[in-house]
């Protein structure tokens, strides 16, 4: 659960970096579906994707690169997750 | 203000390639088709007023040529011509289903695309909008290199605006369709997405970036002038890594001629800022020497003087 909320802090803040727009914690806090903080565009998505990749390490698989698990918060967190390298115990 | 000629000339001939040339496709094999259509071709160049008036002054001034003088006059003659030629040509490609019949007449440099998609990035070809664009990539296609277009919903067109383009656009865009088939357009939501997919994917994407000016492009020289390129696509491809391969596609008399130049590698700056100023002059200054050498082949020289608008800052009409 820890785990899920860090990844969907360091979402928030890979999506403010690569958009470069400036919302606080609490206007994000309660976001579920993206474009709807930011009005995403094509290119600003490739953006936030990239940015994600390089953020977690992880490489989405071609199949997967789509607009509609980018702008879905807990769907990418989920996504994320279960490609993120398991934490040390 | 440029003077401009009358409604029904231009109309007319939209009417006639949409529904009776259309049929006439449908009905005769493609190579007596074709030959009908070198029969029209004269007639089409004789009475393209317009066009030739909108094309003749950026011909002469990119090549240095008197505009009222001969040569001038016999380069947009032969640009009319090889523009007919190829909308004839896209009656066939939009009924031909038997792959086998699509021939190509010179192929050269493809050992440079096989050289670009064995890195496994897939690789972006750019090339300017040449008329034999269309039936080179279902040539390719056929002989195992699918691309996907990068169209533009709302490319200029100098028809824009006349009563009947209302009615006829639709059917063109129908035809362009089926013609094309994988493409994505860059009014599409996920058009980058799309992109950096099929890059991913291995595969491979053609781009024309020779017609889009927007106002927050990339300032080059072009055509005796100066020119913003997009440069959108230049980062998608930077993002992805892959590498960058030039395309020249020829209409010829019959069948097209394709030619691949090496690979620009892609992926190595340490910014996208500094990919696209590496980068994009050599494209332009490659795309200029193509023009130059193939002024006639060459599509955009009616639009030359529309600006596009920052929204469709990638590419534009693919195709």
């Amino acid at each position: 659960m820890e785990r899920n909320a860090d990844i969907r802090r360091r979402v928030l803040q890979v999506l403010r970096d690569s958009l470069s727009v400036n919302l606080s914690e609490e206007e994000m806090a309660g976001a579920v579906r993206l474009e709807e903080l930011f009005g995403m565009d094509s290119m600003a998505a490739l953006e936030f994707l990239v940015g994600l990749e390089r953020e977690f390490g992880v490489r989405f698989a071609p199949e997967q690169i789509e607009f509609d698990l980018l702008k879905d918060l807990p769907r990418l967190v989920r996504y994320i997750a279960e490609r993120m390298p398991a934490p040390d115990p | 203000m440029r003077e401009r000629s009358p409604v029904w000339g231009r109309d007319l001939r939209r009417i006639l390639y949409s529904y009776p040339l259309r049929a006439l496709a449908a009905a005769l094999p493609p190579r007596a088709f074709l030959a009908v259509s070198r029969l029209l071709i004269p007639v089409y160049v004789a009475t393209a007023f317009h066009l030739e008036s909108l094309a003749r002054p950026h011909i002469a001034r990119a090549l240095g040529l008197d505009s009222a003088g001969p040569e001038a006059r016999a380069i947009t003659r032969r640009f009319l011509a090889s523009n007919a030629l190829c909308r004839m040509r896209d009656l066939v490609l939009n009924k031909l289903e038997a792959q086998g019949r699509l021939t190509c007449s010179a192929l050269s440099g493809v050992g440079n695309l096989d050289t670009a998609l064995a890195g496994g990035k897939g690789a972006l070809v750019v090339s300017g909008h040449f008329y034999g664009n269309r039936a080179a990539k279902r040539y390719l296609a056929n002989i195992g290199y699918p691309m996907l277009s990068v169209r533009d919903l709302c490319p200029p067109d100098p028809y824009r605006g006349r009563p009947m383009s209302k009615i006829l656009a639709p059917k063109r865009d129908g035809c362009l369709h089926r013609v094309i088939r994988d493409e994505v357009f860059l009014q599409d939501s996920d058009c980058a997405l799309e992109i950096f997919k099929r890059l991913r994917s291995g595969g491979l994407v053609n781009i024309h970036y020779d017609v889009i000016h927007p106002p927050d492009g990339f300032d080059c020289s072009f055509l005796g002038t100066r020119r913003a390129f997009a440069t959108r696509f230049l980062k998608i491809a930077f993002h992805a890594g892959c590498p960058l391969v030039p395309m020249l596609c020829l209409s010829g008399n019959g069948s097209p001629s394709i030619m691949f130049w090496p690979a620009l590698p892609g992926g190595s700056d340490r910014n996208a800022g500094e990919f696209v100023a590496r980068t994009l002059p050599v494209l332009v200054a490659m795309l200029e020497a193509q023009i130059v050498s193939h002024p006639e082949e060459w599509a955009l020289w009616t639009i030359l003087d529309q600006a596009g608008g920052g929204e469709r800052n990638m590419a534009c009409n693919g195709a």
